[in-house]
């Protein structure tokens, strides 16, 4: 049996708003994502795929920019190999949703219906199966799915849903529904972090993630899966196609200056990323933010800086003191003990940082503010 | 500290000295003596004459308002005894712009220079207290009894009545937390409302372009239909033009054969019509009325019938010849038989027989003419025998008829001709008005009409789409925008979180101010009362104060407390004496005793109430010297 070679990536969100970032580096980050499709296609010719599927997700919304169905048709009409879009619950199909109104290339097939349908492409060695959300949420689509396989045809599955859920509103698909589904590859979609070549019964499936970090919550490399079919045998390799990550950094700043702390910590390459850095640990003062992004912001594409260090609790210590200071922690204090949760705890404790700045006659505890 | 001896000149003070002794000293002086101006020479040697004091409306600072009169540098002397040495402060003035900067101090009687000590911090370390507490406390300035609130007094009392450090004042931080509050929201201004403002401009900035991305998206939709309709309509119009040509076209022609068909049976009928009226001409009668032909022919035929009968009814001879023969035979007899009978009887037959033959004769000339009448009849006509007649007047019947059936054709087929032509100039009419394309009322014409209405709303949406194209161009990315949208929510909930985090802080330090004051203040109204209660004899025995130093008092008999301005002018002074001396007695340091300088504060006191102020400086001052400074003679 021939190899086959699928290019498979999902949940690329299109449209959605960029976290973190202002009007100017947002506009910046606008034109990569227009980019990002592009890149994509042209990763599809450098490495000779013969299929590529959109398991979902493709757009945030069906309220899509005209502009950005623009793109997708100028985009996707620079592959030369067949495409398949099985729409999720972000870009389910409906009479509204550009994939309706769009006129796209030939080679672009996307599914419809809220059934599993078969595009028989034998001639080429496969048949893909797939099948759309037309609402936010969707039942199981594979629940008691089989499709025969024929010799010479690889079966192929584009969807968007989520597995191992038994009760999710999300299309839940079980390993038995994958096992049983006579699929040599399932190509799906919705779970923003990848899960890896998987293997149910004779079925291999895998989720790709967002091929590109949005925000803090889509941290780290992201990357599309290369799927090679041989015969029984499947072969994934992550691609990058990811101009830009997110990262989240948490630096302990209790026994050292912020500034070495984070130096210590920071890898080579972060010019193009975009951080978050949480200062964590236990300081007398807040660290000086204004002087840590102005050492640190030109080492990133975008620097956020978070302050969530603790009063140290030796200064705590002094609320015993018969002074207005002493008074002040005391009744903090007081209230500190009484507190049910973290963020009322946090609360006092921001409070606790700001009187005694004020009552040391400090300078205000300015966070960073982007300008 | 004692102040034993002050040599000035300052102000009205030219070179002059005056000395004290411990205890209580009073300089008794009428107005305009100067005894304010010994008031403000004392703290200048002590904290130094703030040269960067400006005037401003109705205050003078006192490097203006006590430079020399005499025109002399401003300078003078003092000599103290602290911590049991005696010192020698000396403040003289070297530029005219910071009188009494040069200092020193030495040890009196010496040139030794006293460690430490310098223009700046004399004062304080004198008398243990900053210049600002100096003068809330041990300074009693005319006028100016009231103790003010200061961030260092507020220290001061914190200290005494707390054990841990001195260095903070709740006003001061309390002004910081309620600055830093404020920057963030105070009313409608502030980071908080603008970015509130930025926000709501940018989510109805992106509703906008939403709604306007919508309409773009509805009016595309729109104009597409519009274009199909267009060319729907197109092909409907091209069409039914050709169409309306094709039947315009038909019809006309079809009424213009129609039209040469009767112009060709006219003209048919015309021709025949000459023809037969040819005919009619070249006949008998060439061309006659029918009826004068009926007529004559009628009256000629009926003449030929009588004359017929004239020359049929021919005249016998054989009565004539008879008659001749009888006469023959008389005649004949009478020569035989010579007889007169014969003779006569030959006689009358021959008279007989002559009539006979002139009747015969007439008759034979009758007819003759008969004859010769009817066949000039004959001959006018042309004929030779009446039938011949007959048959020519049937003849010309025949042709009359003939024409005038040709002037019936020919008269119907002219009618049928101006038919034919009127309804061809009708049909032409109707055909333009059906090719009228523009402002006809043909099906084609009313399509024209539709497909440029179509266009004209084609054009209309395109210049639609594209203002909203560009206005939301305009407007910027929505992804952009709403990017920076979140930045600017997240910023809010953090300076949201600040502003809860800072109201937390004041509110806490409140508290703890309250429950500090709630110590001092008891503390400094219990003392005040008691001088009170010993200055008014009595009658005052309870002083409430506040926060900012105000206070109040009652008499025993009293349900509430009169705030301090319900007070005479004498009580109130008294008031704010006793907390004057209250204040000075918490607030000064107790080891080194800091003199008290009052300047007339006693002028509205009446004698009773004077004698027992007097009486409780006296007590005073067996613990620190007073130097009161007073118009009125006081024993």
């Amino acid at each position: 049996m021939k190899e086959l070679r699928i290019l498979h990536t999902a949940d690329l969100h299109m449209d959605s708003p960029f976290e973190g970032l202002g009007a100017s580096k947002a506009s910046v980050r606008r034109g990569e994502q227009r980019d990002l499709l592009g890149r994509i296609a042209a990763l599809a010719a450098s490495e000779q795929v013969d299929l590529v599927l959109f398991s979902g997700d493709l757009l945030d919304s069906d309220n899509t920019f005209y502009e950005t169905g623009e793109e997708l048709i100028r985009a996707l009409r620079q592959i030369r190999v067949p495409v398949f879009i099985a729409p999720g619950n972000h870009d389910f199909y409906s009479e509204r949703s550009p994939y309706a109104r769009l006129k796209l290339p030939e080679n672009i097939h996307i599914f419809s219906e809220n059934a599993i349908r078969c595009v028989d492409l034998s001639s080429l060695g496969f048949c893909v199966y797939g099948a759309a959300f037309t609402d936010r949420r969707s039942g199981p689509l594979l629940r008691g799915f089989h499709a025969e396989r024929r010799e010479g045809v690889y079966n192929i599955l584009c969807l968007h849903g989520e597995v191992g859920v038994r009760d999710s509103i999300y299309d839940p698909i079980s390993e038995e529904d994958l096992a049983r589904s006579g699929m040599d590859y399932a190509a799906l979609g919705h779970v923003h972090k990848t899960g890896g070549l998987c293997r149910a019964g004779t079925t291999w499936y895998s989720w790709p993630g967002c091929p590109e970090g949005r925000g803090f919550d889509e941290t780290g490399e992201k990357t599309l899966n290369l799927i090679e079919l041989s015969g029984g045998n499947c072969t994934l390799r992550p691609l990058s196609v990811a101009s830009r990550r997110y990262e989240t950094m948490e630096v302990d700043v209790s026994e050292t200056e912020p500034l070495l702390a984070v130096h210590t910590r920071l890898p080579d390459e972060t010019v193009r990323d975009i951080y978050r850095i949480v200062l964590r640990g236990e300081t007398d003062a807040p660290p000086d933010l204004t002087r840590l992004y102005e050492n640190l912001s030109e080492f990133f594409f975008e620097l956020q800086l978070r302050d969530e260090t603790r009063l140290r609790r030796s200064v705590w210590e002094r609320s015993g003191d018969d002074s207005l200071r002493g008074l002040f922690l005391l009744k903090l204090r007081e209230r500190y003990d009484a507190a049910k949760t973290d963020a009322e705890r946090l609360h006092i404790e921001q409070a606790a940082r700001w009187g005694l700045a004020a009552i040391d006659n400090r300078e205000e505890v300015v966070r960073h503010e982007d300008q | 500290m004692r102040i034993n001896k002050l040599t000035a000149s300052f102000g009205k003070l030219e070179n002059e000295t005056l000395t004290f002794h411990e205890g209580l000293n009073v300089i008794n002086a009428p107005n305009e003596s100067g005894k304010s101006t010994w008031c403000a020479f004392i703290r200048a040697m002590l904290y130094g004459v703030d040269s960067g004091e400006r005037a401003r409306g109705g205050y003078l600072p006192d490097k203006q308002r006590y430079a020399p009169w005499s025109g002399a540098p401003m300078e003078g002397q003092m000599d103290v005894t602290a911590d049991r040495c005696d010192i020698t402060l000396t403040r003289t003035t070297r530029t005219k712009s910071a009188p009494m900067r040069e200092f020193s101090a030495t040890y009196t009687g010496t040139n030794i220079r006293v460690d430490g000590m310098t223009g700046s911090n004399a004062g304080e370390q004198l008398t243990g207290v900053t210049r600002d507490v100096f003068r809330r406390s041990a300074f009693i300035e005319q006028g100016s009894v009231a103790v003010s609130g200061s961030p260092d007094l507020e220290r001061r009392i914190n200290a005494i009545v707390s054990t841990g450090e001195e260095e903070t004042s709740f006003t001061e931080a309390d002004a910081r937390l309620r600055a830093w509050q404020r920057k963030r929201r105070y009313n409608r201004r502030g980071m908080l409302p603008d970015l509130e403002n930025k926000i709501e401009d940018s989510r109805r900035l992106l509703e906008d372009m939403d709604g306007s991305a919508e309409n773009i998206e509805a009016l595309e939709r729109q104009l597409e239909q519009t274009k199909k309709d267009c060319v729907r309509l197109e092909n409907e119009v091209t069409e039914s033009r050709k169409r309306q040509r094709r039947e315009s076209i038909e019809t006309l022609s079809r009424g213009r054969a129609a039209l040469s068909e009767a112009d060709g049976e006219h003209d048919a009928a015309i021709e025949r019509l000459s023809e037969c009226r040819g005919e009619l001409r070249r006949s008998t009668f060439e061309g006659m009325d029918i009826q004068t032909v009926e007529d004559r022919v009628s009256a000629a035929l009926t003449r030929m019938v009588e004359l017929k009968d004239i020359y049929k009814k021919k005249a016998s001879p054989l009565w004539l010849i008879l008659s001749f023969l009888l006469t023959a035979a008389g005649v004949t007899l009478y020569t035989i038989y010579e007889s007169i009978v014969w003779i006569a009887a030959a006689g009358v037959f021959l008279i007989v027989a002559v009539v006979l033959l002139t009747l015969y004769l007439k008759a034979r000339r009758t007819a003759a003419d008969a004859r010769e009448e009817r066949a000039s009849i004959l001959r006018g006509y042309g004929v030779a025998h009446a039938s011949e007649l007959s048959a020519a007047l049937e003849d010309y019947r025949r042709r009359y008829a003939a024409v005038l059936a040709a002037e019936e054709n020919e008269r119907r087929t002219r009618e049928l001709y101006e038919q034919a032509r009127r309804r061809q100039e009708q049909l032409e009419a109707s055909a333009l008005a059906d090719l009228d394309f523009v402002a006809g009322s043909s099906q084609a014409a009313r399509l024209g009409r539709e497909l440029n209405a179509k266009r004209a709303e084609a054009e209309h949406l395109n210049a639609q789409i594209a203002t909203l194209k560009g206005r939301l161009s305009a407007m910027g990315d929505t992804m952009v925008l709403r990017s920076e949208l979140g930045m600017m929510e997240t910023e809010h909930a953090l300076l949201e979180q600040e502003y809860e985090d800072i109201s937390l802080a004041a509110e806490t330090l409140r508290g703890a101010d309250d429950e500090l004051q709630s110590r001092f203040s008891p503390e400094l109204g219990r003392v005040a009362a008691e001088y009170m209660s010993r200055v008014t004899g009595g009658r005052y025995s309870q002083v409430l104060i506040n926060r900012d130093f105000s206070a109040m008092t009652r008499t025993d008999a009293d349900a509430v407390a009169h705030d301090s301005v319900y007070l005479s002018a004498g009580t109130m002074d008294l008031l704010y004496l006793a907390v004057r001396l209250a204040v000075c007695k918490l607030a000064l340091p107790e080891g080194e005793p800091c003199p008290l300088i009052i300047d007339d504060a006693l002028v509205n006191l009446d004698e009773t109430r004077l004698k027992q102020a007097m009486d409780l400086l006296k007590e005073i001052a067996k613990e620190r010297q007073i130097i009161l400074f007073t118009c009125r003679p006081v024993t």
